[in-house]
């Protein structure tokens, strides 16, 4: 069998667009585990320990089960509780919440990994909460955060073809799609495959430097 | 309330029936993942970039595309060049050599961690070979790698879920059946999401007590 170079030319309007739709839904995903997961966070550093319990409980019952049966959860359930979302919605959503289990635990250990002197320096300068949190401790705790929080992007973008099974027009649904037409699976999925190891690796490349410029940095 | 009773007694049988499969088809990819993991992982440890250079090239690939759409190409692409594998094939495959991909770098990362001179000084002390990997450096490379192996053991529990797309009977494909005959998503997908959690559990607290063991090897 050859390689069928022409049809993924004729074809790559609609694989360059569905390639687009995946990385709008990523980074929306993205951002909503960005708040998603500084709420967490927050609450779990909260004083009130009922809360940081509830909190612990809700983060591991998401990470220990699997995202496929919580898109199926949402997808079905929402609807007979009378919340109507758009298939591509109700994905953001879930994806966004699953990620912010994560999140909140870059930015606990970004936190945390200020040493508790500083913490000591400003309250012996006497300086203010709101000081020390946005001047001394958050700059610090930041550094840290960014090669993490970029890693857990890419893990993320790599679960965008989930979104196929709740009828979200992705990358790997219009693959399939085309391909139930053409029966060019070995080229349209090849190319799927492609298009996500080009992304994720070159990604993965920028944060691996990330990395290496902040152990330089101590 | 004495419905939905009455309903779990009725799916139940079927689910517990595709959570067996689950842990079959996790407990086959594990072991032969665990089998690739090592073998990449120390290989990929050695001089000899003539052998480094193909297993990088594998890991790469499998890091940087989504299991998803392997699990789609391995069932979809692969009959088109002549390849056929049946369903439980092809996702046992996959997975095995996505979370060996994983956990190769996992061992590789143990392995290069520790110090060289550990092992040179254990030659100074006159003790075999042999006995400092044994009682010297597996100890402490085990610390390393108890957590992110028992996250990977999760992390393929949970994969498993993704063969349903392909028509393997496990759990979260006899969740689908069960909803679409019976109805009640709300139910029976929590009954499901409740059944993997109950799987995944042990394997977290585990992972947590052995990372707990493991720490006094450590110098």
């Amino acid at each position: 069998m050859d390689f069928d170079w022409k049809y993924l030319v004729e074809v790559s309007p609609e694989l360059m667009w569905a390639t687009l739709v995946t990385i709008r839904l990523a980074v929306l995903s993205f951002l909503l585990a960005l708040v998603v997961g500084l709420v967490m966070a927050l609450a779990s550093m909260s004083a009130f320990r009922p809360l940081r319990y509830g909190i612990w409980l809700l983060s591991e019952s998401i990470r220990l089960t699997p995202l496929l049966v919580q898109l199926f959860f949402a997808f079905f359930v929402l609807p007979e509780a009378g919340i109507r979302l758009s298939a591509e919605l109700t994905g953001v959503l879930v994806i966004g919440l699953h990620y912010g289990t994560y999140t909140a635990q870059v930015y606990i250990a970004g936190i945390q990994s200020v040493k508790r002197d500083q913490w000591e320096a400003a309250s012996a300068l006497s300086l203010p909460r709101h000081v020390t949190w946005f001047k001394i401790i958050l700059p610090q705790a930041v550094r840290p955060m960014v090669p993490a929080l970029g890693n857990y992007l890419i893990q993320l973008f790599k679960e965008m073809p989930l979104l196929s099974t709740i009828t979200v027009f992705e990358l790997l649904n219009t693959a399939n799609l085309l391909a139930s037409r053409s029966f060019r699976y070995f080229e349209l999925l090849t190319f799927v495959g492609l298009v996500f190891f080009v992304l994720s690796y070159s990604a993965s490349r920028i944060v691996q430097r990330l990395e290496v410029r902040q152990d330089r940095l101590g | 309330m004495r419905d939905s009773f009455d309903l779990i007694g009725i799916v139940m049988p079927s689910l517990l029936q595709g959570a067996t499969v689950t842990l079959q088809v996790a407990a086959q990819a594990g072991l032969l993942g665990l089998v690739v993991a090592l073998v990449v992982g120390s290989l990929r440890t050695t001089e000899n970039r003539l052998l480094r250079f193909p297993l990088t090239v594998y890991v790469e690939f499998f890091r940087g595309t989504s299991a998803f759409v392997q699990l789609y190409w391995a069932y979809f692409a692969l009959p088109m060049i002549g390849v056929r594998l049946d369903p439980l094939q092809a996702g046992i495959l996959v997975l095995a050599l996505n979370v060996g991909a994983y956990g190769s770098e996992v061992v590789r990362g143990a392995l290069t961690a520790i110090p060289r001179g550990q092992l040179e000084a254990c030659r100074a002390l006159g003790i075999p070979t042999w006995v400092a990997y044994v009682k010297v450096l597996i100890p402490q490379a085990m610390q390393r790698v108890v957590l992110p192996m028992g996250n990977l053991a999760i992390d393929l529990l949970k994969g498993t879920s993704l063969l349903s797309a392909i028509a393997v009977t496990e759990l979260a494909f006899a969740a689908r059946q069960t909803v679409s005959a019976f109805g009640n998503p709300m139910l029976i997908f929590g009954l499901v999401l409740l059944m993997y959690l109950v799987l995944a559990a042990p394997i977290a607290a585990g992972a947590r007590y052995l990372n707990d063991r493991t720490k006094r090897y450590v110098a």
